[in-house]
């Protein structure tokens, strides 16, 4: 036990993935403790999401090895039990919650399908209970938890991602851009519904964003990529307060915030003609 | 007949005088078999040269109001109120006389992919309003946007005319959007959320491109988005909307420091920032609503609100004039300076 708590509870090492001659995540190496929290942060083409698509296994790197509760998970499971085992140790939230979720499955129905799996000899009871209380500890109501996907909003489809995913007690949870598409006034809800999670369960967090402000309200530590490269890494106050890296200056530069003015960087900022 | 009416329309409006004019503009949409409001009296100005913001959240009809301007409103849509533009009523223009108008304003998309065609080049699609609408020979238009794409940024013009949207990054194609926009040369330039698709150095980048290109050929813009720092940045005055409603009308350096809607103080509120981890975000309880579905004989935030009162319940609040901006909000005067406190306490 006390060997679990020290050791991290995932860890990536020289992990590279090429797409023909394209390579898209070049030598990435990271950890995540557990109840810790790590942000990949990056633009589109930074290979952030092919990092989270590997450690799900839904990619194969090409090199590299994924360990997760100190098992490898850089070939594909060859056996059930391994996938089964797998998927309690890291889950996946996607970006789109309209995709995301079966159409025809309630939040209920879609939370208990998991239980079932995860935990086969509990009774229905035992798994109603389970379910009911996953339901509130994502804010949705009772009436919500028995609706198709069509009828609830973004956010709330969003929570049932959540709810589903956590059914699984998987002790790395991945968020890939998972409050990207959610309005501010909800981003808002599902962010403190995130930390409160973490804080009451000790699932650890691998946070793929483009979001810098988002990165900084939820993750402890962060890495910042750039065309599969990680250009700097470390404390997140520290790299988003004082950024070393060029790139990793621009990026937050370009952050509106009050005061800010949107400016031309100089590699394509020309003094264009008026009009004709 | 038709000519004198048309000319009316590219005639720039007095200085004083508001370019577009929204005038208690409601929009009611056939929604699950009932006759629902989508936009709820939007008045609005955008005077010649100027910048506005409308900020909103998914539903807020921020949208529909660009629609409406750009007379692209669905099928079976009642509309009341009026949008006038240099001083005349767009409602009832038709066939070259709305094409004409249509060619005075024109519109920035959020994805550009959606907006261009896969199989026709770059080139086709940046001068066909010029070769149809404005009789302007093939040449010379290529020569144009060639130009049209130099003010953007874009070098290799000519190459680029000749290449397909999908060899171009979707920052590329945004601002092949911007220089098309500005071909015909509008007066006043519709922005529905141009630069949300984009990455944050990108949008940093086109967001220059536009707000430079926009000053120096004195254009007036309504830019719509759901990034009231965005808005803000680029914007001399921003209005808020909230289901289907006009909120708040400010001037875009005092919005954030200074609001007078609880609506757009907790907006501000609720998104994370980037300098500092909040112990908990202040989050606006329930969802954003559209129009149709917030009450309509009370205050439409009044449900979310965390300054309702009574008051507030007891009838739909009229716009209120503050001197230095506009508030929906029958407790404006009382909120006052408190606003911004609240959010940032």
């Amino acid at each position: 036990m006390a060997d679990q708590v020290s050791a991290p509870v995932l860890e990536v090492t020289g992990l590279r993935k090429e797409f023909g001659s394209f390579v898209a995540v070049d030598d990435v190496s990271f950890s995540v403790r557990q109840a810790g929290s790590l942000a990949i942060a990056g633009e589109s083409g930074s290979g952030k999401t092919t990092i989270a698509r590997m450690i799900v296994g839904l990619e194969r790197p090409t090199s590299g090895a994924i360990t997760a509760c100190g098992h490898d998970r850089s070939r594909p499971a060859r056996a059930a039990r391994d996938r089964r085992r797998r998927g309690r140790e890291v889950q996946i939230v996607f970006q789109d919650p309209y995709t995301s979720l079966d159409p025809r499955q309630s939040a209920e129905g879609s939370i208990s399908e998991v239980l079932r799996r995860r935990h086969r000899d509990w009774p229905a009871a035992r798994r109603r209970e389970r379910t009911a209380e996953l339901i509130a500890l994502v804010g949705l109501d009772a009436r919500q938890a028995q609706t198709v996907p069509r009828e609830l909003s973004g956010g709330q489809r969003q929570r049932v991602a959540i709810a589903r995913s956590l059914a699984a007690e998987p002790r790395v949870l991945i968020l890939d851009e998972s409050v990207a598409a959610l309005d501010v006034s909800i981003q808002a809800q599902v962010l403190n519904l995130l930390s409160d999670i973490r804080e009451q369960t000790g699932v650890s967090y691998v946070l793929i964003s483009h979001d810098l402000a988002v990165v900084r309200q939820l993750a402890d530590e962060i890495i910042v990529l750039r065309r599969g490269l990680v250009v700097e890494r470390g404390p997140t106050a520290r790299i988003l307060d004082d950024p070393q890296d060029g790139y990793t200056r621009r990026l937050r530069a370009s952050v509106p915030r009050p005061g800010w003015k949107p400016r031309r960087s100089s590699s394509t900022g020309n003094g264009s003609p008026g009009p004709s | 007949m038709a000519v004198t009416a048309s000319e009316s329309v590219r005639r720039s409006a007095p200085p004083d005088e508001p370019l577009l004019e929204l005038d208690g503009l409601t929009v009611r949409l056939e929604v699950a078999g009932a006759r629902r409001p989508v936009l709820r009296g939007v008045s609005l100005q955008v005077h010649p040269g100027e910048a506005v913001g409308l900020v909103g959240e998914s539903g807020s009809g921020k949208s529909m109001t660009a629609r409406a301007i750009s007379r692209l409103l669905p099928a079976g849509a009642e509309v009341t109120g009026q949008i006038r533009f240099a001083g005349r009523d767009i409602g009832g223009l038709a066939g070259g006389e709305l094409r004409s108008y249509r060619n005075r304003i024109s519109t920035v998309f959020q994805d550009p992919r959606a907006h261009t065609n896969p199989v026709r080049r770059i080139g086709d699609f940046m001068t066909e309003a010029l070769r149809t609408n404005l009789g302007v020979p093939a040449a010379a238009a290529q020569r144009r946007a060639a130009e049209a794409l130099r003010q953007v940024g874009i070098e290799d013009g000519e190459r680029r005319l000749r290449q397909y949207p999908h060899q171009l990054s979707g920052g590329m194609l945004q601002r092949v959007m911007i220089a098309a926009a500005l071909l015909t040369s509008p007066v006043l330039l519709l922005a529905d959320e141009p630069t949300t698709a984009l990455d944050v150095t990108t949008q940093a980048e086109v967001m220059a491109i536009l707000d430079d290109l926009r000053r120096e050929l004195g254009l007036a813009m309504l830019f719509i988005t759901h990034d009231l720092d965005l808005a803000a940045a680029v914007c001399d005055r921003t209005a808020v909307m909230y289901a289907g409603q006009i909120v708040e009308v400010r001037s875009s350096s005092l919005l954030h420091d200074d609001p007078l809607h609880p609506y757009t103080a907790a907006l501000a509120a609720a998104r994370p920032d980037i300098t500092r981890k909040a112990e908990r975000l202040r989050a606006i309880p329930g969802r954003p609503l559209s129009a149709f579905e917030a009450p309509q004989d009370e205050c439409a935030f009044a449900p979310r609100c965390a300054h309702a009162r009574d008051l507030c319940r007891a009838r739909v609040p009229d716009i209120i004039d503050l001197a230095s901006g506009l508030s929906r909000c029958v407790r404006a005067h009382e909120l006052r300076g408190q606003l911004a406190m609240a959010a940032d306490g």
